[in-house]
């Protein structure tokens, strides 16, 4: 069923086969999904693909500067008609979210957005309003190195579950895609292959995949590895220890297995990873070497 | 103006170094004087004061002044400021004024080496077994501040395991250097002196002499016999004879200070004596008259050179002379515990006196009595031999004269006046063996019967662990020795007579259940010598005690040589070397090896070793696996570029994986068979 769904958002996305899986194993770990990449790399079509293969209700807010937190949340409106306030549902009571260039906004809607992200409710004018049960939240951001960007904070980094890059296309896809031909397929054209129920099932299957001791090690080593004095500026939290542990079984069970396998803590590594820690220069000359390519080649798998 | 001194010592480190130099310096507590100590208490308390009050510490000015006083407070107690006393005093001082003015780490590791060497110094001046236990601790006290120079951040706990771990891995480098660095014989004959005074036997003895000892509880020797020790009735332990009376003391013929050769005059016959005693005692050995006794004599210090042994006595260990009277004697005063072998002869039945020993008898030497004084115990002693007639009888009727009228055996006798043996005869008559002894000679020469004193110790407790004997100073004894010309010198004991309980059972039978024995000791673990199980602990701590002195301190330079050529066949400068080079390499190596051992992998799981050996076959053909390489991606590596051996790797590689990263399954002994699945299938595997 899941693999059905990858060859599905493939054929919009060409040759993104892994980015897809890692966005699918996020949605399926509950978690929430940065893409990081220049603009028009088709982070926003990946969102539409997704909302579209599971069949999610899907709502997309642009941050600018100018963007406020009632923007985001929605406002109490005065009704002439009833003469009552009744609340105006912002964009971010949806199942799939995309948050589209959120290094533009102001730290202080970047951080309403967090908050709902982290919590799944929303506080306005002091009713708390739930949001939807499936909630996926799609941030994409600009390299920090762009103008006019407030890149967001470690400690925000650190709510997202992975980050991925997108990337060049290779060459055939992006040929298919310009000739326009039978290979390329719109967003708008593919089907729903996994309903929201299905989803919600396969959400909680995650965490019945089974994690044998040997893995669990594992993934203690690599974490301490970061914890250890030199290498890096700070270590994972244990969140990021835990975000790691789901990602990995939800690779494992999108793979079509009930357990682990240390090669499915390594697939997700990098997006899990590499935005949560950050080499320390000093001991490993170049800073902007990834986290993840350290801890592949330095850590041991075998207990 | 002088500015303030910073302290830039973290607390923690000054509570560690003010614990290690207490430590350190409490064993030197009684050694040193006041005024040194209070100089060092001073100095603590102003370093505490500092650290937790924020004082400021000593400023230039001061620590010289407190320079100029150590040297002042240490001249005044020792009256110099070299020699090993003040030497120390010297040092400690040093130690404690580095302590007060550290300020820095390195400073602080300068305080921790010299409390290495302050503990060292400490064996100067007694090397008993309980010291060498204390001092074991002080350098883990002391390695403890050291560790937490090094580690501030951890807490006192860890210093603490740390530093007990760390002594203990060093002990079997001490050990080997113990054994084998080659003893400087000249650096450690400096004499220290023992300012302590020591109890014993003096060269002298008036009435009441001996009873002071009495009290006293300490262990004078230990003998430890190659056989059974001989019964307590003739346990007679020589120390010196006493030949000189002035009417009050008896005293060694050859004058008070004297430990010279036998006959000062004559030095051929003193060899001649000697070689005459020796052959007559190996002659009597091998026609094997009397009671033949080898045994080793484990003594204390006692200040004194006289050494203490049965009758008929040959030393075994060198350095060891004969002396007026048969007794023996070491070069010089005994200041550390000292061992020496010697083999006895009991000869008491043997009639003959050889012709040597009537050669040496000198009988004006022996019948010497002051000019005047006691007149009516003179009177009596010729009335008695008289109506005797021969001098056996007269010794006879002496003894029973003591056993018979109202002698009494006491450890606190009645002072006694100016004739004092006149005085002990007729009226007090109570009196310890030195009276006994004292009179009785004091009879035998007024009838004209050569006679003396022979100090030492009568008895010993039979130790409840080896054939050794535990001679107590209470235990010292005194008697006499008559000459009978048929027979030469023959021991007789008046104490016998009148306490034949104190001979036959000890002085602790002797004076009863009056508990006027060791009144004053209510803590003395002899005072209960009725419960086995306290004997036995006392005779296990003074066994270890003894052990100690003979195996560790007496560890002497020629030891060293036995143990070599024992061990390693030869003890020249090229064995030594070698040996304690290697052994030490040994060892070090033997601490890195135990070190790995206790911090080794877990034991591999049997998958896991199967799965090593699939991996070793692997290699064979030029796959190694990275040890961050998983196993899944591994097979498939091997897969892709050797697709003949594909089906066989991936199925081991399904096995294992499906034994490591599955749940277990609900099958019992699931595992075991997958195991022996897995194994098979690596044993098929060619490559």
């Amino acid at each position: 069923m899941i693999t059905r769904a990858i060859e599905e958002a493939s054929k919009v996305i060409l040759g993104k086969d892994h980015q897809i899986r890692l966005a699918m194993v996020c949605l399926l770990a509950r978690g929430n999904l940065l893409i990081e990449d220049l603009p028009g790399m088709g982070k926003t079509t990946l969102s539409q693909v997704l909302a579209q293969v599971f069949g999610l209700s899907y709502k997309r807010i642009q941050f600018t500067s100018d963007l406020l937190p009632a923007d985001i949340l929605g406002v109490s409106v005065f009704d002439k008609d009833s003469g009552d306030f009744t609340f105006k549902a912002g964009p971010i009571f949806a199942q799939l979210i995309l948050a589209d260039e959120i290094n533009r906004a102001s730290p202080k809607t970047q951080s309403a957005l967090l908050e709902a992200m982290e919590e799944r409710q929303v506080t306005v004018e002091g009713n708390t309003r739930s949001l939807p049960e499936l909630f996926f939240v799609i941030a994409t951001q600009n390299p920090s190195s762009q103008m006019g960007t407030y890149p967001l904070p470690e400690s925000q980094l650190d709510r997202f579950l992975m980050r991925i890059h997108l990337g060049y296309p290779p060459a055939e896809a992006e040929k298919i895609m310009l000739m326009g031909g039978q290979g390329a397929v719109s967003a708008k054209d593919i089907n729903t292959i996994i309903g929201p129920s299905d989803l919600a099932q396969l959400q909680s299957q995650v965490a019945q995949v089974h994690l044998s001791e040997a893995v669990v090690d594992y993934i203690l080593r690599l974490v301490h590895f970061t914890r250890q004095r030199g290498h890096f500026l700070c270590g994972v939290s244990p969140r990021g220890s835990s975000a790691l542990a789901r990602s990995a079984q939800a690779w494992a069970l999108i793979d079509g297995r009930d357990f682990v396998l240390p090669e499915d803590v390594q697939a997700v590594l990098p997006a899990v990873m590499d935005h949560r820690v950050q080499i320390s220069s000093a001991q490993f000359g170049r800073s902007n070497d990834k986290a993840s390519e350290l801890l592949l080649s330095r850590v041991s798998i075998a207990g | 103006m002088n500015k303030p001194v910073i302290d830039g010592l973290p607390r923690n480190i000054i509570v560690f170094l003010v614990i290690s130099h207490l430590v350190v310096v409490f064993p030197h507590f009684s050694t040193h004087s006041f005024w040194v100590l209070s100089l060092v208490s001073l100095c603590l308390v102003w370093r505490i004061g500092s650290s937790r009050r924020n004082w400021p510490l000593p400023t230039k000015g001061v620590r010289f002044v407190l320079v100029v006083l150590g040297f002042a407070a240490v001249y005044r107690a020792y009256g110099t400021v070299i020699g090993p006393l003040a030497g120390v005093a010297l040092l400690i001082l040093a130690y404690t004024f580095k302590l007060l003015e550290a300020k820095s780490k390195r400073d602080a590791y300068t305080v921790v080496t010299l409390s290495y060497f302050v503990v060292a110094t400490a064996f100067l001046f007694d090397q008993a077994f309980s010291k060498a236990l204390y001092l074991l601790f002080s350098c883990v006290v002391i390695s403890a501040a050291l560790i937490s120079i090094n580690q501030p951040s951890l807490q006192w706990k860890h210093h603490y395991k740390n530093a007990v771990l760390l002594v203990l891995k060093s002990l079997p480098i001490m050990v080997i250097l113990f054994l084998f660095v080659p003893r400087v014989e000249s650096f450690w004959s400096i004499q220290f002196d023992n300012h302590q005074a020591k109890v014993g036997l003096s060269d002298e003895m008036s009435p009441g002499d001996i009873a002071r000892l009495g009290e006293n509880d300490s262990v004078a020797f230990r003998a430890k016999f190659e056989k059974e020790p001989p019964p307590p009735a003739d346990r007679y332990w020589r120390a010196m004879v006493l030949e000189d009376f002035d009417g009050k003391r008896w005293r060694r013929r050859d004058g008070r200070q004297s430990w010279g050769p036998l006959l000062q005059s004559d030095q051929d016959a003193a060899k001649e004596f000697w070689t005459a005693y020796k052959t007559w005692f190996s002659l009597n050995k091998t026609r094997q008259q009397g009671n033949y006794y080898r045994y080793d004599v484990v003594m204390e210090p006692s200040d004194k050179p006289w050494l203490f042994a049965l009758d008929w006595a040959k030393p075994l260990t060198g350095g060891i002379d004969m002396k007026n009277g048969f007794a023996l004697n070491a070069e010089k005063p005994i200041r550390e515990p000292f061992v020496y072998k010697v083999e006895s002869l009991d000869l008491t039945g043997v009639r003959q006196a050889p012709n040597w020993m009537s050669r040496e008898f000198r009988r004006d030497i022996n019948l010497q009595l002051p000019t005047s004084g006691n007149k009516r115990a003179r009177q009596w002693a010729l009335e008695l031999r008289e109506k005797a007639g021969s001098d056996k009888a007269f010794i006879a009727q002496v003894l029973s004269h003591f056993r018979e009228k109202p002698f009494y055996y006491t450890l606190k006798p009645p002072l006694l006046g100016k004739d004092s043996v006149d005085q002990f005869l007729f009226s007090t008559r109570r009196g310890f063996c030195a009276h006994y002894a004292s009179t009785f000679t004091f009879l035998a020469r007024s009838a004209g019967i050569p006679a003396r004193v022979v100090t030492g110790y009568q008895g010993g407790e039979q130790s409840s662990l080896d054939n050794y004997l535990l001679v107590y100073q209470f235990d010292a004894h005194a008697w006499s020795e008559v000459w009978l010309p048929e027979q030469g010198w023959v021991r007789v004991d008046p104490t016998a007579a009148v306490s034949p309980t104190r001979i036959e059972k000890g002085i602790e039978n002797a004076l009863g259940s009056s508990s006027s024995f060791l009144a004053q000791r209510p803590l003395s673990l002899l005072r209960y010598r009725d419960v086995p199980a306290l004997s036995r602990l006392r005779h296990s701590m003074d066994y270890l005690r003894m052990l100690w002195i003979q195996k560790v301190v007496g560890y002497d330079g020629d030891l060293q040589t036995d143990l070599f050529r024992k061990l390693f066949g030869s003890s020249d400068l090229k064995t030594v070397v070698f040996v304690l080079v290697g052994s030490l390499i040994g060892a070090i190596l033997l601490i890195f090896l135990v070190e790995l051992y206790a911090n080794r992998p877990p034991r591999a799981s049997p998958e896991q070793r199967i799965y090593l050996r699939f991996c070793r076959k692997l290699s064979k053909r030029g796959y190694e696996k990275g040890f961050c390489e998983g196993e899944t991606a591994f097979a498939q590596r091997v897969s892709s570029s050797s697709p003949e051996l594909a089906e066989h790797v991936l199925r081991i590689t399904a096995l294992y994986i499906q034994i490591k990263y599955r749940p277990a399954g609900l099958v019992k002994n699931g595992n075991n068979l997958l195991v022996r699945d897995l194994r098979k299938q690596v044993r098929r595997l060619s490559v």
